[in-house]
């Protein structure tokens, strides 16, 4: 059985995208697996939740709620959808770094359209 | 300048309505703004509207059937006129009354010619006062004492039919063969009624056992005009969904069609009726008796607009701003005959539907060819929406000319990546009842039947 090549092909394992391999032979079966750290995209889109206008900031503020590079928890105020007369916070769905707006202040937006991108914060940040 | 009481209309629909109405805004100048779901965000209404918007995902309660969102985005857009096109929202009285409550034209009837003829009773009533034939029967609410609907039953004959008042497109009725099943079948209906169209009420009509579906296309302004623009015969139906029309109705004695179609426009000026119409009607051993109106344009609308030439959209979009009709009744043509293939993403024998990647398009050409469709060679048709994917419409100067192009058409048309119905609609083109002209509405099941089919 192939037990003296388990620390060399685990080696190799290691280097490939394979999680599983399984070789079985007279002597016995020998399982070997490797976790893969969940892929955390890099940057998350803020989807507008309807039809309205989107509003980088409240009517009667001169100042946007977020600044490209600042941070953002998750479920914080991003921007306002205006609609009708009323204002609807739209939230960040998690943490990251603002990239920027993707539509202009005061634009007209339909259902899903994406207002803001997100930067995944570093992994240690995180925890 | 349009000349008309707008010039932005937002179209509330999807699928190769909305390109058709987007075509008719653009013939009279007008800007168009299209409301659709995540699930067509590429569709080519879209890509081609001046301005378009996602109203919510695919789900149509959530965006085609989302009132609100649809209100919001003809405010935001500055739309000035509403077309809803056919099904979803489009005979919707209570949103065809929003509408017109935010200070915008619904393009089609008043509110209240909608709710009116959503109610079947109400609509046979109105008819017979306007002197429409109807199918015999009342035009009242049921008595509530066994014995009386016992009675009533016997007095127009059986075998009769239940119908909800609130039903429509064949659905909330059964058919009472004899006196034993009538209670029970009330009962049923009755159920049924109150629970897919929130309204008990059930009315009582004569059975016709071997009708033709024939339909009369109106067309009336704002200022009590109404025309007639020719019948069309609409008997090929599966489960009370059409799959091919023509006009005009082969076979009508034209003096009889000439005293329908003046009921028909005497009716619209009765109601205060305006915009396009349909008087639908079954007709049996030479007589007419109205069944519904419906108050949208419709599918099958095409096959007139090629035995008239007149574009239907378009002057249903005039009419709703304002314009006069163009023709009295004398002065509307007539000519040839038309027919309209529906085609289908669904399998040719089962009918269950076929979504997919078309991955081969190729439509047919020539003189009197026609094709209405919003596919494509990679389009996706999407499982959330009707399976019709285009009308293949054909015109000649007789019925046998416009038959001959439509088996060319037909076999012209090739589609692959999906299943289509084109294969059924080739043997239809090809049997000889069909070209005979003038078959009846259980004709198609009959055929399918005998041929093994569901």
């Amino acid at each position: 059985m192939p037990f003296q090549h388990v620390a060399e092909i685990s080696a190799w394992l290691a280097g490939s995208d394979i999680t599983r391999l399984e070789l079985s032979g007279p002597e016995g079966v020998v399982r070997l697996g490797q976790e893969v750290a969940p892929a955390t995209p890099a940057s998350v889109a803020v989807r507008s939740a309807g039809v309205g206008v989107f509003l980088h900031r409240h009517p009667l503020s001169t100042a946007a709620f977020v600044a490209p590079g600042a941070r953002v928890a998750a479920g914080q105020m991003v921007g306002l959808l205006q609609v009708g007369v009323l204002l609807m916070p739209v939230l960040a769905p998690s943490a990251g770094l603002a990239v920027g707006y993707l539509v202009p202040h005061g634009q007209i937006v339909g259902f899903g359209v994406a207002v803001l991108t997100l930067e995944s914060l570093p992994q240690e940040a995180c925890a | 300048m349009t000349g008309l009481g707008f010039k932005t209309v937002l179209i509330a629909n999807r699928g190769e309505i909305a390109l058709r109405v987007q075509r008719a805004c653009r013939t009279l100048g007008l800007r168009t703004v299209v409301v659709h779901s995540e699930a067509d965000a590429d569709a080519l209404a879209v890509r081609q509207a001046d301005m378009a918007l996602c109203i919510g995902p695919a789900n149509a309660a959530a965006s085609y059937l989302n009132q609100e969102a649809i209100l919001l985005a003809a405010e935001l857009s500055g739309a000035e006129a509403v077309h809803p096109g056919y099904g979803f929202l489009s005979e919707n009285a209570a949103f065809a009354a929003r509408v017109e409550a935010a200070g915008l034209v619904f393009i089609g009837p008043p509110a209240a010619a909608i709710r009116m003829m959503g109610d079947k009773v109400a609509a046979k009533q109105a008819m017979r006062a306007a002197g429409v034939p109807c199918v015999p029967g009342p035009d009242t609410a049921l008595p509530e004492d066994p014995a009386a609907l016992q009675a009533l039953a016997a007095a127009i004959g059986y075998p009769v039919i239940v119908k909800a008042a609130g039903g429509g497109g064949g659905r909330g009725m059964r058919v009472v063969r004899a006196a034993a099943e009538l209670l029970e079948a009330l009962a049923v209906t009755r159920e049924e009624a109150r629970r897919a169209f929130g309204n008990p009420e059930v009315y009582l009509e004569k059975f016709l056992t071997a009708p033709r579906h024939v339909e009369i296309q109106v067309l009336a302004d704002h200022y009590g005009q109404a025309v007639w623009l020719g019948s069309r015969d609409c008997s090929l139906q599966r489960r009370h969904q059409k799959i091919l029309e023509e006009a005009p109705a082969p076979g009508i004695d034209p003096q009889l069609l000439a005293e329908i179609g003046a009921a028909c426009t005497a009716a619209c000026r009765a109601i205060g009726y305006r915009g396009l119409g349909t008087f639908e009607f079954l007709v049996e051993d030479g007589a007419f008796y109205f069944i519904e109106m419906n108050t949208r344009v419709q599918v099958e609308h095409c096959v007139t607009e090629m035995t008239t030439g007149i574009d239907l959209v378009q002057q249903q979009i005039r009419v709703a701003g304002g314009a006069r009709l163009a023709w009295t009744q004398a002065e509307v043509p007539g000519f040839g005959h038309a027919f309209e293939c529906r085609i289908n993403a669904e399998n040719p024998k089962t009918f269950a539907p076929s979504p997919g990647v078309i991955t081969q398009w190729d439509l047919p050409g020539g003189p009197g060819v026609r094709v209405d469709s919003h596919a494509r060679a990679g389009f996706v048709v999407a499982p959330h929406y009707d399976s019709m994917i285009a009308k293949l419409i054909v015109h000649g100067d007789s019925r046998a000319e416009a038959l001959a192009r439509l088996r060319i058409a037909l076999d012209e048309m090739q589609v692959s990546g999906i299943e289509t119905n084109l294969p059924l609609h080739r043997q239809l083109a090809a049997d000889a009842g069909f070209a005979a002209g003038g078959v009846d509405i259980h004709y198609l099941e009959r055929w399918l039947q005998q041929d093994g089919r569901a």
